[in-house]
């Protein structure tokens, strides 16, 4: 009976010389996905490799004007750094909408990037805020927006030997602020229905001028739908921007119908959240100004 | 929350004690099945079916013996075949048959998930690997979920030999219905054709799970010379012990089953599916062997509450009297006939005095997992469509809900479902109460709904067996064969407490083995508060009388000049002057009075009463979603009297959590393939703490006069409302009726959508 | 003996026609008329106790031994389960 080998590196390096070394080989981050799914024997993998111990894989460090989250960084303590908290409170939220608190003690939002789950909650957020992931591989590295990683349910476009090092976010812009939203049938521990991910700035006179909208759950990935902040740029969040918001994030949806949802009641919903989560990200914005 | 403390005149009566088991649960030291090692164990597994219905062509389990580590495989080629035979299992009877199947596919698989194989090796990862090596050939059948579809003359036939019970003449072809039944009183079209008002309506549920937190596991030992261990989480023993022995023909006496800590049953561990199947692996490897269900298992092959579909039809008088009801029953009771609709039938509509009604029912085989106990079993259902039917009919008459339940309420002396006459029951104090508790007429805010609902549950007796001994130093031993899942170990110590006037630290209840005490009933059915209370209280009573006689004997005077009070004898004679000889003083001269003192009680006592309950709840649904939010709920029952008042309200309130948890959210799901698309909590929704607000108690006392202390049993009737209270307030809060269960929010939403 | 009046109702309805129709027996005990309608209905006997219950004039009744009151009506009913 294989029983799968587990490593535990202490450089970047080793890890890509030991994920190059066998194609199947897995990446450990929280492990609320992988060892779940490897019980269930959904996925077999004969390598575990934890980044756990490769140093600067836990924390957030500034970088730049904006902030460098490690990849084995776990949803919980995002909350503790202060400066972050402030600076993207919708991306943390949705880390910590994530499972429970036992959960959140282990996961982290790299893992839910990479587990490539369309209604993975903290990444329609990232997307929103304009993160982006860098990518350590046996050909160095590579910097890509976070909207363009997974390619599929369950998969990245990560080649082999490769692996997320950190999630890079902006800093906050003047006038900014963020929200995600997601609508379950209870009320924590379940997986979203649909997820919705805004991030806006607005000037003085509180005329939008630059916004991002995702949406979770209602595509094979999460998706940032262009058309849907374009048609709140120039308003003041009027019915008629909102209501076009909401058309372009209806157009965007292609759910599938299944336990957790039909796909007249996602499209239905996707607009509601989008419309409840830019509320919460103007208000946020305009306390900024 | 208006438990009485101190009642005057017990001492320990309706007080909240620490729970003896406590530290030993909250610090992880309890034993439950899980956790249980013998010996040189071995690790089982079973494999399922992946159909919901196949002939099983062959079996080859060649390759899987061969494995390293293997040491037994077991399919329905080990099991005796059985002849028919009811046999009684928690409070009601089933084919023995019945019972092996859902063991072990016998010739057929009836439901994803139906076990085929168990193989036992030296570890879970060989266990499961042989699993994989084990080749079975199916011949897929087309199979059925739907109730209606399986009552197509032409849907796919579970059992080819069974023929519809209750029907005239006795159908000559077999069917997917093994049960009908029917019950008339007057003439309901005549009295619904002089109503005020009517309603009428299709409500449906699909199949629930009572998703107790520890999933089935045993462990089983059985030796060459066919004397048997089986260690197993279960709320009876003795039915383990009964079922294992008549599933595999041997003798009871071979088999001593010690029930573990119980991680939860509402009924559901009132059967068997592990343990005969662990025996046959014990028997053919020579060692214990260790079966334990994942909770994808205990999903896909256990025993969950009926699915149903319900049409209703009461009217009333303009004034609010019920005239009649028209109610129509089909209860999806999975792979097998089960008892299902007969319940809902004595269930559905005792609680009213209707002046007829036209009761019909049907139990509908379906390849789901055969039914089994459910907390006050296959009453909810029912329940669910009348007590919507009336919050209906009341806003149609413009009458208040609990106005118009008030003026058809059962009282004492009106008729009972057997024909007698009803008790001491308390169903007009509970209306009375819900009517005057400040939930009932608190301000509503902005979408939200107010919705209320009232039930009954018959509540049980029986058998029970309880010995009482006394150490040397006085304290007190109580055992009883009833495992504790609430809290009974508590309740037991407080009545031997109240009984021999003693406190209560000074008494200490073990669970015994079916071995070291006589049989007593599964604690289920509400029964054991009551009957296996009056077993230890009239222990508890003989303890008493034998320290009389032997303080009598201490003092050298007549045992009519011995009285029992505050923990001590009295001497009454006057020549002693009042002399007192406490309990341990007695204690510890047993030995030079006659010798140990104890004694043990066998009851079998039915002077029962049946407990109703009334709950109140408000909802706030979301217009724009669907999604619901309990924003407050009050559960008011009575409860007889309560023995142990945190327990009390622990029952109501967790009744009412799992039946909110059924209004709200939980369903059986299957996929085309007829498998189950949701065995795991995640998908499958008991709601979570942050679902609920606290649930609000209300115990009313009304004592039952048959029970010394004036015990009605708990644990069942608070599940029995919720499910039309929280439709009911969801009804009113989105301004559309909804008639099918779970409200989830997509429902909720078509639902405010389709009303434009 | 007594004279009584049996009301079979659901799963015992099956023993007697399925119907569920009354009609009169005599015996002097339960144990005695479980004999009595064994006879008439052979298989009843087994499920009687296991699968039926009795309630004598309006109550359930487990001791079998008790004498049966003249005219008294025995309702046989199906056992149910609790959780
Ligand atoms: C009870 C429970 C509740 C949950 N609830 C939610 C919820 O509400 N919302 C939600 O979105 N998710 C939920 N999840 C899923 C899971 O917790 C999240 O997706 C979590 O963020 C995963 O992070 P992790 O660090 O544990 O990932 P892991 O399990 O360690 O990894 C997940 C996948 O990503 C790969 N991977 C991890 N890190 C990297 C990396 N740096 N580079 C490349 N590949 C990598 C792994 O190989 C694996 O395939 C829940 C899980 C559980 C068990």
């Amino acid at each position: 009976m294989p029983q799968p080998g587990y490593h535990a590196p202490e450089t970047v390096q080793q890890a890509i010389a030991l994920l190059s070394k066998e194609p199947g080989a897995r990446v450990l981050a929280g492990g609320t996905d992988l060892i779940v799914q490897m019980r269930s024997g959904r996925i077999a993998s004969p390598l575990i490799v934890d980044l756990k111990r490769i140093s600067g894989m836990i924390g957030i460090r500034a970088s730049g004007d904006g902030f460098a989250i490690g990849a084995a960084t776990p949803c919980t303590a995002l909350k503790k750094d202060a400066a972050f908290a402030a600076a993207w409170p919708g991306v943390v939220e949705a880390a910590n909408l994530i499972g429970s608190v036992q959960v959140r003690n282990r996961a982290t939002m790299a893992g839910n990037l990479c587990n490539a789950s369309p209604a993975a909650d903290s990444v329609p957020a990232l997307i929103a805020a304009g993160a982006t992931c860098l990518i350590a591989g046996p050909s160095g590295e590579r910097e890509l927006p976070v909207e363009q990683l997974a390619t599929g349910p369950g998969r990245t476009g990560l080649a082999t030997g490769e692996f997320v090092v950190e999630l890079r976010l902006p800093a906050r812009p003047k006038g900014g602020g963020d929200a995600y939203l997601r609508l379950i049938p209870r009320t924590e521990m379940d997986i979203a229905v649909v997820g919705a991910g805004a991030a806006l700035v607005i000037d003085a006179a509180g005329t939008c001028t630059a916004a991002r909208i995702s949406i979770g759950a209602v595509a094979p990935t999460a998706l940032l739908v262009a058309d849907a902040g374009a048609a709140l740029v120039g308003s003041k969040f009027d019915d008629a921007a909102l209501g076009r918001m909401g058309e372009a994030v209806r157009a965007a949806c292609s759910p599938i119908d299944d336990k957790r949802g039909t796909i007249s009641y996602r499209t239905d919903m996707a607009a509601v959240i989008a419309r409840r989560a830019v509320a919460i990200a103007r208000q946020r914005a305009g306390e900024a100004n | 929350m208006n438990a009485p403390e101190a009642k005057s005149g017990f001492r320990h009566v309706g007080t909240r004690p620490v729970r003896p088991d406590g530290i030993d649960k909250v610090t992880g030291k309890a034993i439950y099945s899980p956790d249980f090692v013998a010996p040189g164990m071995l690790q089982g597994a079973i494999l399922r079916s992946p159909h919901p219905h196949a002939r099983i062509r062959s079996i080859d389990t060649s390759k899987a013996e061969a494995l390293p580590g293997v040491k037994a495989i077991v399919t329905a080629d080990d099991f005796p075949t059985l002849k028919s035979l009811m046999v009684t299992m928690g409070e009601s009877a089933g084919n023995i048959i019945h019972v092996s199947r859902k063991c072990m596919a016998q010739g057929k698989v009836l439901y994803d998930g139906h076990a085929v194989a168990a193989v036992a090796a030296t570890s879970a990862v060989i266990a499961a690997e042989a699993l994989k090596l084990i080749e079975v050939d199916y011949e897929v059948l087309p199979h059925v979920i739907d109730i209606d579809e399986a009552m197509q003359p032409d849907a796919p036939l579970l059992h080819e030999d069974m023929v519809t019970e209750g029907v005239q003449p006795r159908p000559d072809k077999p069917s997917n219905i093994p049960t009908y039944v029917s019950k008339t009183k007057g003439d309901v079209a005549e009295a619904l054709g002089r109503a005020a008002a009517v309603v009428e309506g299709r409500y449906s549920m699909p199949m629930v799970h009572q998703g107790y937190i520890e999933p089935h596991a045993c462990v089983a030992s059985w030796n060459a010379d066919g004397q048997a261990n089986i260690w197993c989480s279960t709320q009876g023993a003795f039915v383990v012990r009964m079922l294992t022995a008549s599933v595999l023909g041997i003798s009871q006496a071979d088999i001593r089953v010690t029930p573990l800590e119980i991680g939860g049953g509402f009924g559901g561990k009132t059967t068997v599916y592990l343990e005969p199947v662990a025996m046959l692996l014990s028997r053919k490897s020579g060692r214990p062997v260790r079966l334990a269900m994942t909770r994808e298992e205990v999903f896909r092959a256990s025993g969950p509450a009926p699915g149903v579909q319900i049409d209703f039809k009461i009217g009333a008088t303009a004034d609010g009297y019920l005239l009649g009801a028209d109610l129509s029953m089909k209860y999806n009771v999975g792979a097998f006939p089960g008892n299902g609709v007969q319940v809902g039938l004595i269930t559905a509509l005792y609680h009213y005095r209707f002046e007829s009604f036209a009761m019909h029912g049907w139990n509908v085989v379906t390849n789901m997992p055969g039914i089994h106990a459910y907390r006050a079993p296959c009453a909810p259902q029912v329940n669910f469509a009348v007590e919507s039917a009336i919050d209906e009919l009341a806003y149609k008459l413009g009458i208040d809900p609990i106005e118009l339940r008030l003026k058809n309420a059962v009282v004492p002396g009106d008729p009972g479902f057997t024909g007698g006459t009803l008790g001491e029951i308390g169903f007009v104090e509970c209306l009375e109460a819900a009517k005057a508790h400040p939930h009932y007429s608190a301000p509503l805010g902005p979408n939200q709904g107010r919705g209320v609902a009232a039930s009954y549950w018959i509540n049980a007796g029986g058998p029970s067996v309880a010995a009482v001994s006394l150490a040397e130093d006085g304290s007190v031993l109580v055992t009883t064969g009833s495992p504790d899942i609430g809290g009974s170990r508590a309740s037991m110590a407080i009545m031997a407490a109240e009984t021999l006037c003693i406190p209560y630290e000074k008494v200490r209840v073990t669970i015994a083995d079916t071995s070291a005490i006589g049989f007593s009933m599964v604690t289920g059915g509400s029964r054991t508060t009551y009957a296996t209370g009056k077993a230890v209280i009239e222990a508890a009573e003989t303890i008493i009388s034998i320290m009389k006689a032997r303080a009598a004997g201490m003092w050298g005077v007549d045992v009519a000049d011995v009285a029992w009070g505050d923990g001590e004898a009295i001497c009454l004679d006057p020549a002693k002057d009042n002399q007192r000889l406490p309990i341990g003083k007695i204690a510890a001269r047993m030995n030079n009075t006659g010798g140990p003192i104890s004694a043990e009680a066998s009851v079998n006592p039915h002077d029962y009463l049946p407990a109703f309950g009334v709950h109140i709840c408000d909802s706030e649904v979301d217009p724009e979603t669907g999604q619901t939010t309990i924003v407050r709920y009050t559960a008011i029952q009575d409860v007889g009297r309560a023995i142990h008042a945190d327990y009390c309200e622990g029952q109501i309130q967790g009744g009412a959590v799992q039946g909110i948890g059924w209004a709200l959210n939980e369903a059986f799901i299957h996929d085309k393939a007829g498998r189950l698309d949701n065995p795991g909590f995640l998908d499958y929704r008991v709601p979570v703490c942050s679902d609920l607000p606290m649930i609000d108690t209300v115990m009313v006392e009304k004592p039952n006069p048959a029970h010394p202390f004036g015990v009605k049993g708990v644990g069942e009737v608070p599940i029995v409302p919720p499910l039309a209270t929280v439709a009911n307030a969801v009804s009113r809060a989105a301004g559309v009726r909804i008639r099918d269960l779970p409200l989830s929010p997509d429902r909720v939403y078509s639902a405010i959508k389709s009303k434009g | 003996m007594s004279r009584v009046r049996i009301v079979p109702t659901g799963a015992a309805a099956e023993y007697f026609g399925g119907s569920g129709e009354e009609f009169d027996a005599e015996a002097g005990n339960l144990f005695q008329l479980v004999e009595v309608l064994d006879a008439r209905a052979p298989g009843f006997g087994d499920a009687a106790g296991v699968q039926l219950v009795f309630a004598v004039n309006g109550e359930v009744t487990e001791d079998w031994t008790a004498p049966l009151p003249e005219r008294a009506e025995v309702l046989i009913v199906t056992k149910i389960s609790g959780g």
